[in-house]
């Protein structure tokens, strides 16, 4: 044992203290009794509901009342087959008194019985030995089976945030995470100790679940394939999340003992959306909102255990498409895309902890770390927009909606970007002061050039960087514009808009969006500590003006133009005649040049030397 | 050429906001030296040594260590693997056991056994903390935690160290037990960069000595170099006879530069600009006079005077 945690310790020092710190006698026995405790309190509420000698008649699984409903409805049909000979023998054609007779008898017999059987409808309780029991027993560990899940879900991935949250903010506060720093591990090591070690107290309350968890869908008929399926995309939206946790602590420090509260809270509301919205057939087909479910485990529960989920392959699931591939098909492939979907954005959040841990003064990624990672998310998001849509007429509401959420998941994208690329105030004045000494070191027109600079470099200012992924972003949505088999784009959303418009808004929304980053970038430069809240405020304005509008009763069909200037500019370019929308587009464009204009002067301004504000200091006082 | 450099930095920039903290430093540390880095508050020393220690980015300028340039943006294990370096601040994990914390930042470092556990045995000596390897850091005292601190620090055997304001709001005992492991890890082998505003210390300590002002690295020397150039040798005399007698005589001898009459009784305290030969002729000519002499004590201007002499008090 002192062998293996010696091994442990040389393989993952960070991981040993984490475990040392968590694992004590008493931590360890409250997390095993909390979970036992737990199991016998779920399995107790479970077993109340047993069929006793006081089931009713007309409960589930009383197999009496079908056998009665059986008998019944073949009497009743017996019985009006009998009428309906008696009315035949009862008409003067064919008149005949024995029949009647015969037929009188056998009416009064069957409606005896079926009075019988009614009779015995009105009983209150089943007998014990008409309980279907073997049904009872399935669907019992059925419905174990999906609440344990779901405790699971909720357990590991809320409260594993929470704690290595409050875990990496307490070092921060403290500073020992500088001498981590500074020690010759590899982030990717201390962060692999902390994601295993912090929330070991979580994994063991779940390990002592996890037989029962095995038990219960074994019983419930659920193949074991499907058991680990369900294992591997909740460890894997695990690592994804306690990822994005540690990421989320390491860039926002200044939240202090808030950020555990909103982080895991925040990822709880997720959760909890996605769990209510898993199993509604909308949620999936045909839209890109599809990515965003797919980043709930709950997905994977609905497609895995539909006829737990109680959905019965309505999820619109089965139906999923990604750049027409039937993601949905199988159960194999949705698990397989889960997981590369989970992967792929792991990887990223990784490459941006790997910066933020060795240099947190750094920008989360590299501008051209930035223009991968659109890419992919760009790449993911629209091959669930491209895909078969059914029915006629509907295909239009379909690309209109994809329009919208494309522009939506873009105003989220830029939002991120400025948080990810802009560079501190004083990494930008260090940039503007002294490139030209760095530059003077450079070999090659290229590497000198200032392009080279504002597309590449660490510290110079984002918005070139911002410019280029606003383009990596915006060129589906072209594609799409043109490709689109028709002319004029009949919707309930857009009303009608022809490709020209199309392309206007797209031009609209773009020069918006480079406005708020620009104001963004001027604002992160003020000498101000309050940078960030006004930041803050300017990236909520992005969001308020549509709200506004909507409560003071502004809607596109009667007053377009403010909806023009607002960040849906789709919704009014239906009502709007072009001019206008292309004088809007000539005033947004000027607002952004005088911006610019004012940013560059800033730059020179942070970048003159302390020679040059002395001297103009002086004369200015002369 | 001297020994190699273990520290070398090149036009050394920090700049916070408009404020520049570290001006184009040009530092020259030799192996196996202890450098004392002196200057008032704000002049720049902390943010030098953190740039040193990787913990702060410079604005311009690089950093050479053994003659490998320190990157902040790259992991450098084995660069990290030879520094060692005690902020000012010294936090500390409360809740973990000296030794499971020590064992915790040997293995950081990658010791591997049998050498982890016979290095956290030699550092526990070294820092005089082997009867509480057991206890809970949170009840150490400050020296104690000041100690394990820089037990941490030479954990992994580094061969440039960087103190900041080690002795700060330690007492004379726990200031003297520090400056003994100094010593020790000097005679180890290792180049220890200090800063301190304790120059007595400094000055038993040191073999160079750095000054900073306004940023700058205004002085960079030896000890030895510093005081043949700046500290002036003085001489206190004291006579049972008259005190003009003695300055008379005093006044004849062209080394003495200037004298100054102590408030004990018939007591002169002479600047004197002759080497010992010359001092033992004054001591020769006094006594050849019939002066009756009581004492006189020939000592050197210490470096705490040499500093304020030198006037370098103005932070950046």
């Amino acid at each position: 044992m002192v062998d293996f945690v010696d091994k442990l310790g040389d393989w993952n020092p960070q991981l040993l203290r984490e475990l040392k710190g968590r694992l004590k006698v008493f931590s360890v026995c409250t997390a095993i009794a909390t979970s036992l405790i737990g199991q016998l309190l779920i399995l107790l509420v479970q077993l109340s509901g047993i069929p006793n000698e006081k089931y009713p008649f007309y409960g589930e699984y009383c197999g009496l009342r079908a056998s009665y409903e059986q008998q019944r409805i073949q009497l009743q049909g017996q019985y009006h087959e009998l009428q309906n000979q008696f009315f035949i023998y009862s008409e003067s054609t064919k008149f005949d008194v024995a029949k009647i007779q015969e037929l009188r008898n056998k009416i009064s017999q069957t409606h005896s019985q079926i009075n019988e059987i009614n009779g015995n409808f009105s009983q209150e309780f089943c007998p014990l030995d008409a309980i279907d029991m073997q049904k009872w027993w399935l669907d019992h560990y059925s419905s174990l089976f999906l609440i344990l899940s779901v405790i699971f879900i909720f357990t590991l991935l809320v409260g594993g945030t929470y704690l290595l949250i409050n875990d990496l903010a307490k070092e921060e506060r403290r500073g020992t995470l500088t001498f981590i720093r500074l020690s010759p591990q590899t982030a990717t090591s201390i962060f692999t100790g902390k994601l295993l070690g912090v929330p070991s107290l979580i994994y063991l309350l779940i390990a002592t679940a996890v037989p029962l968890h095995f038990c219960a869908g074994i019983r419930s008929e659920i193949p074991l394939s499907y058991i680990f399926s369900f294992w591997a995309v909740l460890i894997a939206s695990g690592i994804l999340f306690y990822s994005t946790a540690l990421l989320f602590s390491l860039c926002n420090s200044w939240l202090s003992g808030f950020q555990p509260w909103l982080g895991s809270g925040s990822l709880l509301v997720f959760l909890t959306i996605t769990m209510h919205l898993s199993d509604l057939s909308d949620s999936y087909s045909n839209y890109v909102t599809s990515w965003l479910m797919l980043l709930s485990p709950f997905s994977s529960v609905v497609h895995l255990f539909p006829n737990l989920a109680h959905t019965y392959n309505n999820s619109g699931l089965g139906q999923l498409q990604w750049f027409y591939l039937p993601i949905g098909a199988t159960k194999v492939g949705f698990v397989a895309f889960t997981l590369i979907n989970y992967a792929l954005f792991t990887f990223w959040v990784w490459q941006a902890i790997k910066r933020c841990f060795h240099n947190p003064n750094a920008t989360i990624l590299s501008k051209e770390q930035s223009y991968k990672l659109v890419f992919c998310f760009e790449a993911m998001i629209v091959g669930f927009a491209v895909q078969q849509v059914k029915g006629g007429n509907q295909w239009q509401n379909v690309v209109s909606a994809n329009f919208v959420f494309l522009s939506f998941y873009n105003l989220v994208l830029v939002v991120a970007l400025i948080a990810m690329l802009l560079p501190h105030r004083q990494a930008v004045q260090d940039w503007a002061r002294y490139r030209h000494q760095d530059v003077s070191g450079r070999q090659g027109f290229w590497h000198k050039s200032l392009l080279q600079d504002l597309l590449k470099g660490e510290k110079s200012p984002a918005l070139m960087a911002i410019t280029i992924n606003l383009f990596i972003a915006t060129i589906p949505l072209l594609i799409g514009i043109v490709l689109l088999p028709i002319d004029n784009l009949n919707s309930d959303i857009f009303h009608t808009l022809d490709k020209t418009q199309l392309i206007l808004a797209v031009a609209l929304f773009f020069s918006l969006m480079m406005i708020y980053a620009t104001i963004a970038q001027m604002i992160w430069m003020l000498k101000t500590s309050k940078r960030l809240v006004w930041v803050s405020v300017t990236v909520a304005t992005m969001i308020l003006p549509p709200i506004i509008l909507l409560i003071l009763g502004v809607r596109p069909n009667n007053n377009p133009l403010p909806w023009l200037f607002s960040t849906f500019p789709w919704v009014s370019i239906g009502y709007t005649e072009t001019t206008t929308i292309f004088a809007a587009l000539l005033g947004e464009f000027s607002v952004l040049a005088l911006l610019m204009f004012r940013l560059t002067k800033q730059l020179r301004s942070a970048g003159d030397s302390a020679t040059k504000v002395l001297l103009g200091s002086s004369v200015t006082q002369v | 050429m001297g020994k190699e450099l273990a520290i070398c930095t090149c036009g050394l920039t920090k700049q916070f906001d408009r404020h520049v903290a570290v001006n184009d430093v040009d530092l020259e540390i030799q192996s196996g030296e202890v450098y004392g880095l002196i200057g008032p508050n704000g002049a720049g020393k902390t943010t030098l040594i953190r740039m040193l220690a990787s913990d702060e980015e410079p604005t311009t300028g690089e950093i050479y260590l053994n003659g490998d340039r320190l990157r902040r943006d790259k992991s450098n294990p084995t660069i990290k693997r030879r520094l060692g370096y005690l902020p000012d601040d010294y936090p500390l994990y409360e809740e973990l056991t000296v030794w499971d914390y020590l064992d915790y930042f040997a293995r950081l470092y990658r010791l591997r056994e049998p050498r982890r556990t016979q290095r956290l045995y030699e550092v526990l000596e070294l820092i005089q903390l082997g009867n509480k390897r057991n206890s809970l850091i949170s009840t150490l005292s400050r020296g104690m935690k000041q100690r394990l601190c820089l037990a941490r620090t030479i954990i992994h055997e580094p061969i440039v160290l960087l103190l900041d304001e080690p002795v700060s709001g330690l007492d004379p005992i726990a200031r003297m037990q520090f400056r003994e492991i100094i010593k020790v890890l000097q005679e180890a082998g290792m180049t220890i960069l200090i800063s301190s505003h304790i120059l007595n210390d400094l000055a038993e300590l040191c073999t160079s000595v750095g000054i900073m002002e306004l940023g700058f690295l205004v002085e960079s020397a030896s000890l030895q170099q510093l005081y043949q150039r700046l500290s002036r040798q003085q001489i206190v005399l004291s006579t049972l006879g008259k005190l003009e007698e003695l300055l008379g005589e005093l006044k004849n001898n062209p080394l003495v530069e200037e004298w100054e009459v102590l408030s004990t009784k018939n007591s002169v305290q002479v600047n004197f600009s002759g080497k010992q030969e010359d001092c033992a002729d004054l001591l020769r000519s006094l006594i050849q006079a019939d002066i009756p002499l009581t004492d006189f004590h020939a000592s050197q201007e210490n470096l705490e005077t040499i500093f304020l002499k030198m006037d370098h008090k103005q932070a950046s």
